[in-house]
């Protein structure tokens, strides 16, 4: 759990600044990121998470930046391709036109209109980060006893699945519980922040 | 308050003077044979035999000078090119030939350096008001964000932004609102509040009291004018309504299809317009009284397509007076009267 | 078919805000004739927009209708489901906006969309393709098979609007709102818009402007609204040449067509309008003291 908040938090801000200078900064410099993202992505995730935590060591650390690693790009393209959108609208000429720079426009005027859809993906992402990290360590190479996880308690409660098959069910609870939380947490942050829906 | 029934006021600061366009070295502004071509994206297959068609031409050669202190209206047919122009003198649209010069200064290709100048000493009016608004941020936020990107002391924001706000005649409240809690008109404000902040020497206004009625138009207008008599602020002044022009411009220029066709004071242009389209532009506008309503639309056919602008004058395909020789010869602009210049082959009289 | 195509009656909106309820419409009554043109003038932010939102369900998350009703064609439009509202958006009602970049999708072909805005027809696309080429020409667009392909950026202005009238007129509304749509026009296409709404004999117009030339050439009957009610309906003619409001007679002066060409301060209306948070009771027009105007006794 605290590892899938603090990767999502971690890719979160890290692939928004990329989204936004690959979307706004210079034609170039977005088609490098862009490529750079892209061969991310095309990386299966699962084995190279595997070899990196095999060759590194399992530790807190390592994980989260594996997992944020990975997610980075999901967040990048998203920003990217609303930044895209904004970037010849009236409202950034405007802007342009008073001799805002650089930084001012991406921060105070792009940053805000973006960042809605983001912090939805967000948390509907969490869930699935919850799920990969339990995946990991009930693989064993995630989080490392003594340090408690959902994961490896799944893992310990296997070990008892023939005699008391409850343990599983009820290690397993807590992350099906917090899946289905943050899922409703998103679709209600999608309904706040959408102005056709939103209440002054 | 003027009484309306004894006629306006009559005052003019700002005698109308001028000199053919291109000429006086001493403007504001200058712009010299500005072209303005946007590439056109061919088909797959012309891609890649490396044959993109031509671009589109949306201005061409287009010379005009504005003097501190002058109001120069802009008028012409949607499409025409003006928000263009505008856009190419704030450094947001590259052109492909000409010069703009500013308080003598050229200013030329792309860089924020190079027009920041430019951009903190004149302002622009977007056309699109509720869209030229930053939508997350707050008006009281939107009107000193040019203070502020300037890094000029104002104090008290909030106490700023309500002296702006009321300038233009919006209640100090307003501040606490986002743009899409506006109406039309007064989005509109907020934008001439916001472009007046900083007390530019220039403001492009692109129809800045467009959707605004009348009575909120005429304090625009009259805010307008009374920052120029205390100020010297130039306008240039793109807009639709000829009524506007004749009221508050010193000079009109008219575009038609990314040309220049008539240049002059807007008195003389208005009395005694000499290019045909001119001629035809005055004679449409709708009357306040319904007994003058016009038989139909003094100019009927189609404007002519960029993609295929017609040779020779741009007009021809929808002039009476059109002959050979405007078919294939494009007309030069010929002075026809001191700081009146035609682009026409037969100049009505 | 009913006398009035639309009819509202005692319509009352606010807007809910920090500083309390906006008390935007406060009893609008109006009608619309059948196959006529009416139109709507007064000061900007006193709620036009509000009413035209109002009558098409299109009411921001923050607006509250306070009481009233909206009739069109005898059929009560207020407490209408979404699907039924959708419905008469589509062939019923049609809008065309002050702002034709908002009216359209940014991302898809102009073609597509006006292909896609004839659902209920069923006819071939390429039929329908037909349809939206000759209502191009008609509104005089030039280059209509090209502009099928073209998306909404690549338009001036005025361009799109004419679009989006054609969009409108496509659906063949029994009400055609218009908000402004010729504010972004020039002159001379202005003039052309409004031949081409009047030549559409039958279709029943409501006209939003504050081109009072453009309302005295295009419609028959005319409203005035000031903050939040009408303050005087009658044939254009009529209101026009001999207001009976303070307020019209104001509006009316205040028209730079009026004027002879001249640099000097145009005629406004002094005071602000009343804070329609706490609106004063009796005549609205009472806060700014301008009846008093040219001896004018109070309405
Ligand atoms: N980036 C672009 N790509 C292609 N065409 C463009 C581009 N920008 C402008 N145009 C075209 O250039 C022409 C001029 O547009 P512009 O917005 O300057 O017109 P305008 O005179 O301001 O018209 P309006 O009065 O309707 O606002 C239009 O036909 C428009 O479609
Ligand atoms: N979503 C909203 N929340 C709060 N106030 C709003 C909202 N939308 C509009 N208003 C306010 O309601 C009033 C009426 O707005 P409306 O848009 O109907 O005016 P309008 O008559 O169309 O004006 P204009 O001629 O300027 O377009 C305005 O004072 C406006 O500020
Ligand atoms: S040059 Fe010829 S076609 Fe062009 S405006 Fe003059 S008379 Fe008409
Ligand atoms: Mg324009
Ligand atoms: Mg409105």
């Amino acid at each position: 759990m605290g590892v899938a908040l603090l990767s999502i938090g971690i890719a979160v801000v890290a692939g928004t600044l990329i989204g936004l200078v690959a979307g706004y900064g210079p034609r170039w410099l977005g088609m490098l990121l862009l490529l750079v993202l892209d061969t991310i992505s095309s990386l299966p995730m699962i084995m190279f998470a595997l070899a990196v935590l095999t060759l590194l060591g399992p530790g807190l650390w390592t994980l989260v930046g594996t997992i944020a690693f990975f997610t980075i790009p999901g967040y990048a393209r998203l920003v990217r391709a609303q930044t895209l959108a904004l970037r010849d609208s009236p409202f950034i000429q405007a802007e342009r036109s008073m001799g805002a720079g650089f930084p001012r426009i991406l921060f105070i005027h792009l940053l805000p209109n973006v960042i809605g859809p983001l912090l939805v993906v967000m948390t509907m992402d969490i869930p699935v980060v919850i799920g990969l990290e339990a995946g990991l360590s009930f693989l064993g190479i995630g989080i490392q006893p003594p340090t408690p996880s959902w994961g490896s308690m799944l893992n310990d409660g296997f070990v008892f699945i023939r005699n008391t098959p409850l343990l599983v069910v009820f290690s397993g609870l807590p992350i099906v519980l917090a899946t289905l939380s943050f899922t409703f947490l998103g679709e209600a942050l999608r309904e706040r922040l959408d102005p056709a829906t939103r209440r002054g | 308050m003027p009484d309306p029934d004894a006629g306006p006021a009559r005052c003019r600061p700002w005698p109308t003077r001028r000199l053919p366009p291109g000429v006086a070295m001493t403007g504001l502004l200058e712009i010299n044979e500005l072209c303005v071509r946007v590439p056109r994206p061919g088909a797959l297959w012309q891609r890649l035999g490396g044959r993109n068609p031509p671009p589109l031409e949306i201005l061409c050669g287009v010379t005009l000078d504005l003097a501190a202190g002058e109001t120069l209206a802009l008028v012409g047919e949607s499409g025409s090119g003006k928000t263009t122009l505008a856009r190419a003198i704030m450094g947001l649209q590259p052109f492909c030939a000409g010069s703009i010069r500013f308080e003598q200064a050229v200013l030329t290709g792309r860089g924020r350096r190079r027009w920041h100048r430019l951009r903190r000493r004149a302002a622009m009016i977007f056309q699109d008001a509720v869209a030229s608004l930053s939508p997350r941020l707050t008006v009281g936020r939107l009107v000193t964000e040019p203070l502020s990107i300037h890094g000029r002391p104002m104090g008290d924001r909030a106490a700023e932004a309500g002296r702006l706000l009321s300038m233009v005649g919006l209640s100090p409240d307003m501040a606490g609102r986002y743009p899409r809690e506006l109406s039309g008109g007064q989005a509109r404000r907020v934008t001439v509040a916001r472009a007046l902040a900083m007390e530019p020497r220039l403001v492009i206004a692109d129809e800045p009291t467009a959707g605004l009625d009348v009575s909120v138009q005429a304090e625009i207008l009259n805010l307008m004018t009374g920052l120029q008599r205390d100020l010297g602020v130039a306008y240039l002044l793109i807009t639709h309504n000829l009524a506007v022009v004749r009221h508050v411009s010193h000079r009109m220029a008219v575009l038609y299809l990314g040309h220049l066709v008539e240049v002059g004071a807007t008195a003389a242009v208005t009395a005694r317009p000499r290019h045909p389209y001119t001629a035809a532009l005055l004679a449409s506008e709708p009357s306040i009284d319904p007994a003058r309503r016009p038989a139909g639309p003094a100019l009927d056919g189609e404007v002519p397509s960029l993609f295929d602008r017609p040779p020779g004058c741009a007009f021809h395909t929808r002039c009476r007076r059109a002959t050979d020789l405007c078919r294939t010869l494009q007309p030069q602009f010929l002075p026809v009267d001191t700081g009146h210049v035609v682009a026409c082959h037969h100049p009505l009289d | 078919m009913a006398d009035n195509v639309l009819d509202i009656g005692d319509l009352h909106v606010s807007y809910a805000t920090d500083r309390g309820p906006l008390r935007v419409l406060r009893g609008v009554g109006l009608t619309v004739a059948t196959g006529g043109i009416t139109g709507i003038v007064g000061e900007s932010g006193c709620g036009k927009s509000t009413l035209i939102a109002a009558i098409l369900g299109l009411l921001p998350g923050n607006a509250e209708i306070g009481g009233g009703s909206i009739r069109l064609d005898g059929q009560e439009l207020l407490g209408l489901d979404e699907a039924g509202m959708r419905l008469l958006r589509g062939n019923g009602l049609a809008l065309i906006s002050q702002n034709p970049m908002a009216a359209f999708n940014p991302v898809l072909t102009i073609g597509r969309q006006l292909t896609d805005i004839q659902y209920r027809h069923a006819i071939p696309t390429a039929l329908k393709r037909q349809r939206i080429v000759d209502m191009f020409v008609r509104v005089g667009i030039v280059d209509p098979e090209r502009r099928l392909a073209a998306y909404p950026g690549q338009l001036s202005g005025g361009m799109l609007q004419r679009v989006a009238i054609a969009a409108a007129l496509l659906t063949r509304p029994r009400l055609l709102i218009a908000d402004e749509p010729t504010t972004a026009l020039d002159v001379t296409l202005e003039a052309q818009i409004l031949a081409l709404l009047r030549a559409q004999h039958g279709t029943t117009i409501l006209f939003i402007s504050h081109h009072l030339g453009a309302v005295a050439t295009l419609c028959d009957q005319v409203a005035v609204m000031y903050a939040g009610t009408v303050v005087e309906t009658g044939p254009v003619a009529k209101v026009f040449a001999d207001p009976r409001h303070p307020y019209t007679r104001r509006l009316i002066a205040a028209d730079p067509g009026h004027l002879a060409i001249g640099g000097g301060l145009l005629p406004t209306i002094p005071g602000r309008v009343p804070d329609l948070t706490q609106p004063p009771s009796g005549c609205v027009f009472a806060p700014p003291a301008a009846w008093r105007w040219r001896g004018d006794a109070g309405p």
